[in-house]
């Protein structure tokens, strides 16, 4: 992933028919997961979608594999 | 291996220390190095430097370099033509990039693209209208446009698998490995046999 930290971005955008917010995140990502409005409120996603047995039926989440030892 | 599992977490350590926690320097005595933030934060406080405006849009650059800076306004469409003026050589070179990358690890393009527009469908109007708007003036397709989008969760979700696929395997390949030295160390231990040479078995 590092080698694509040269493409990342602030992009500040001022709708005509909402809040102002900046959206942090590699270029032409358009999704927010890093990202702060003009008030100051600050949101970040942090993913955990890759240990969710709901969404990957054969994976296991990080509480359980520590107690299969 | 009594505990197979024990290979994999060996490796996300490996891979947590080598990605993060090696990169904090101590001193001689074992405590961490000053890490001169102040500079850092006077470098990023100094003012962006202006690189181009396109339809009322403009580009800027940190003057540390770190960050590309897009400032756009209007409409959401309108937003999205000067995203896409001012930044489409920079979209054109990471999508390239990354779409290689991707289909180097095994995602084939038609699932690259099936989740880019999955991703797409399920945008409010917001969103969908600042793409269409990247579209009309980047120099990227509809399609290229949707998969750069999409490019970062779909390398992740690449690198993942293989991750994966490395921990399903590893404890095997260990498993053979040390046996294989077993093998190798009781074949040593015999032709030493009687020369008054121990290997410690």
């Amino acid at each position: 992933m590092k080698e694509y930290m040269e493409f990342l971005s602030v992009v500040v955008l001022h709708p005509d028919d909402s809040y102002s917010y900046a959206n942090i995140h590699p270029l032409g990502n358009v999704y927010l997961e890093t990202d702060m409005n003009e008030y100051g409120l600050f949101i970040e996603l942090n993913n955990g979608v890759h240990s969710d047995p709901t969404e990957h039926m054969d994976w296991q989440d990080t509480s359980s594999v520590l107690l299969m030892f | 291996m009594k505990y197979p599992g024990i290979g994999c977490l060996l490796l996300i350590a490996l891979l947590l220390l080598s990605s993060a926690g090696c990169s904090e320097r101590t001193g001689s005595r074992g405590e961490p190095d000053q890490i001169d933030v102040i500079s850092s934060v006077d470098q990023e406080k100094s003012a962006p430097l202006f690189i181009d405006g396109f339809e009322g849009g403009q580009a800027y650059r940190t003057s540390s370099g770190t960050f590309l800076v897009l400032d756009l306004s209007t409409s959401r469409t309108q937003m999205g033509r000067q995203y896409g003026g001012l930044a489409g050589e920079d979209l054109r070179t990471f999508h390239d990039r990354i779409v290689a990358d991707i289909t180097g690890r095994g995602v084939a393009g038609d699932y690259q693209l099936a989740t880019a527009q999955g991703l797409y469908d399920g945008y409010p109007p917001s969103l969908q209208e600042l793409l269409q708007g990247m579209i009309q003036i980047s120099g990227l397709t509809m399609d290229e446009v949707l998969v750069v989008n999409a490019g970062m969760l779909l390398l992740t979700d690449a690198i993942l698998a293989e991750r994966r696929r490395v921990c399903l395997t590893m404890p095997r390949q260990g498993a053979a490995g040390l046996a294989s030295g077993m093998d190798t160390l009781r074949m040593a231990h015999l032709s030493l046999a009687g020369t008054g040479i121990s290997i410690g078995m």
